[in-house]
């Protein structure tokens, strides 16, 4: 499933290809799921007051210039210049580019010293774009470019579609979130949660295998909820990597928020690399937790 | 009234003047007219078609300016910048405190050491001259905290206009304008406050609305100058009302950014897209309140923005009107475009 994930195209803010694969794939799963305004995908069964948040995003490039054949681009999202020098870019309609840089001094490049060399007539100002490498596994490992973003996606996914039919749960796949969580933000002021656990790719520089993350750079977990989280995931780590938590606890009315972490290595580099036991646990975690919930209604 | 709004006074924080000229030619044309708490100015106007659609447009009042933060025993005021202003634009500039004129000036280019002379210039180093003889004479004049703006006056050359507070006295001009007229969609224009410290006014101004769309519209940079490459330009005067696609604070809701194209294309009205990712305004706040709304940004494209004398070009700033009242007349009843 992961490969499959990896190869939707979703940039920021461009995610219907993402919202259509998602909606396909837990269809049935939910009473309802359905779009918001802001481009959120929202799969919700009863009314109940835990919601689960992953992201459909990825970071990506955006077109702003176009001139003699040479496509200039802007970031979307965190990335890095430096990182882009001779990446293979992916665009919505399968045309590819090649990001350039001219100068010789790559470390000190900017997103705005670079462009495409590509076939220029297939885009426009305005368009997405995503680096695209392939995804390739050995052993436990998996690698691709840009995993570590859709890893929290990939363990929801591997989980819903456990279930047959959930009851009393909503899951956010969240739009923008690497944008500044805008997606969250959109969602939680109209729609109110007690409990919210996000699932994301984390540095292993913070944890070495899956575990529930109780603070971020912008945000805390709530004891209580900690407590009732720990009785199914005894791995607690602490983490300086923004997983939004500080945006979901303030957003609408506030929420207690956890996150349940996946050790991605070599994060925003080549080739990140996730351990498929790690992927597993994670997924099995929130098996756990979502059939607490289950129980306990 | 572009003239009247960008010589009024209006920094974050201290939009009533301006808000006060603005009220008083709304309420010539319309009825449904409240100040919210924070000071944003709201006005309705409702359709008289059946089951319109619902848009919200929005402009901030506020502008870019200084607040006092001392006054020092010689009778010079120290000051911060309210707003993003880069200092390099502050020296010699003439500032009106409470009414006073004041110059802004700082130590003589010989007077400073090697040292400093390669330092970024900083507002600590700034202070402005109202001419007061000491500290006494000065605090008779303002205290700290007590706000100052860009003594500028509006100017026409050729196709241009010279003015401070542009961003975003141009989209306060044009909402003034638009709701002169009746049209077919229930209309909430939002005059808001402190865009320019954090988005804060349309926070709150526009909760409760859930219009079908958002419209923000603004003064947005313009760096076609000698020695910016074409890819660093963002915007062109005299190339038409640009769309943002995607800035630091929004991503453009792409069924209205496709909207607006059309009704542009429609109606021949030159547009551009705002070719970068910096910057942000207003729809940063408007798109993700009340569960999301479908919000962009239609911008005049200015130079020189968030100084003394920002420049603009007639034909854009009518252009940007005139496509906000062709999209408002093509949305039918349900939302669309009609064809």
């Amino acid at each position: 499933m992961i490969s499959e994930i990896y190869s939707v195209f979703s940039p920021s803010g461009r995610e219907e290809k993402m919202r259509e694969y998602i909606a396909d794939k837990i269809s049935g799963i939910f009473d309802k799921v359905e779009s918001d305004n802001f481009g959120n995908l929202v799969a919700r069964s009863g009314n109940g007051d835990f919601c689960i948040e992953c992201s459909m995003d990825s970071c990506g490039i955006m077109i702003v210039h176009i001139e003699d054949g040479k496509a200039y681009f802007a970031g979307v999202g965190g990335i890095n210049a430096e990182y882009l020098i001779g990446k293979k870019i992916l665009f919505c309609d399968n045309s590819i580019g090649i990001v350039r840089y001219d100068g010789k001094t790559p470390n000190e490049a900017k997103v705005s010293d670079l462009y495409l060399e590509c076939d220029s007539s297939n885009l426009k100002i305005g368009d997405f774009g995503v680096v695209k490498s392939g995804y390739c596994e050995t052993g436990d490992k998996m690698f691709a470019n840009g995993l570590g973003s859709k890893i929290g996606l990939a363990a929801v996914l591997e989980t819903l579609t456990k279930f047959e039919k959930i009851d009393n749960l909503c899951v956010l796949f969240s739009s923008q979130k690497r944008l500044g969580a805008r997606g969250i933000q959109a969602f939680l002021g109209a729609n109110e949660f007690d409990k919210i656990i996000t699932v994301e790719g984390v540095a292993d520089k913070s944890i070495k295998a899956c575990a529930l993350v109780v603070a971020d750079r912008n945000g805390v977990c709530n004891t209580d909820f900690k407590d009732e989280l720990e009785k199914v995931i005894d791995n607690i780590a602490v983490t300086d990597d923004d997983l939004c938590m500080g945006n979901i606890t303030a957003s609408g009315k506030g929420a207690k928020c956890a996150a349940l972490g996946i050790p991605v290595s070599h994060k925003d580099k080549n080739f990140e690399c996730v351990k498929k036991t790690d992927f597993f646990s994670g997924a099995d975690y929130l098996k756990e937790v979502i059939e607490n919930l289950q129980n306990k209604r | 009234m572009l003239k009247k709004l960008t010589e009024s006074f209006g920094v974050s924080g201290y939009e009533m003047p301006v808000a006060d000229i603005i009220y008083e030619e709304v309420k010539k044309f319309c009825t449904d007219i409240k100040f919210d708490n924070m000071g944003n100015l709201k006005v309705f106007k409702r359709s008289k078609t059946e089951l319109p659609p619902k848009v919200l447009l929005s402009a901030h009042m506020d502008e870019v300016g200084l607040i006092i933060t001392d006054v020092t025993e010689e009778g010079y005021f120290k000051f911060a910048s309210v707003g993003g202003i880069d200092p390099k634009v502050l020296i010699a500039q003439r500032v009106n405190v409470n009414g006073l004129k004041g110059v802004i000036s700082t130590k003589a280019v010989h007077l400073t050491t090697a040292e400093e002379r390669k330092q970024n210039l900083s507002e600590d180093k700034l202070y402005i001259d109202i001419g007061a003889k000491d500290k006494n004479e000065a605090q008779k004049v303002a205290k700290p905290g007590d706000y100052c703006v860009f003594d500028s006056k509006y100017t026409e050359f050729g196709n241009q206009i010279k003015a401070k507070a542009l961003d975003d006295r141009i989209g306060c001009a044009i909402m003034i304008e638009i709701l002169k007229k009746d049209w077919p969609v229930d209309l909430y224009c939002n005059f808001t406050v402190q865009e320019e410290v954090g988005l804060r006014g349309a926070r709150v101004a526009s909760r409760g609305i859930n219009p079908d769309y958002a419209v923000v519209i603004e003064g947005t940079t313009c760096n076609d100058l000698p020695g910016v490459e074409a890819n660093l330009r963002v915007t062109k005067i005299g190339a038409g009302p640009a769309i943002s696609i995607l800035d630091s604070a929004s991503k453009g809701n792409e069924e209205l950014i496709a909207l607006l194209e059309k009704s542009a294309t429609r109606h021949n009205i030159p547009y551009q897209f705002k070719a970068s990712t910096a910057g942000g305004n207003d729809a940063g706040t408007i798109c993700i309140t009340d569960g999301g709304i479908k919000t962009a940004s239609l911008s005049v494209p200015c130079r020189y923005i968030h100084s003394p004398v920002c420049v603009m070009n007639k034909s854009d700033f009518e252009n940007c009107r005139r496509l906000i009242e062709v999209f408002l007349e093509d949305m039918g009843k349900d939302g669309k475009i009609n064809d």
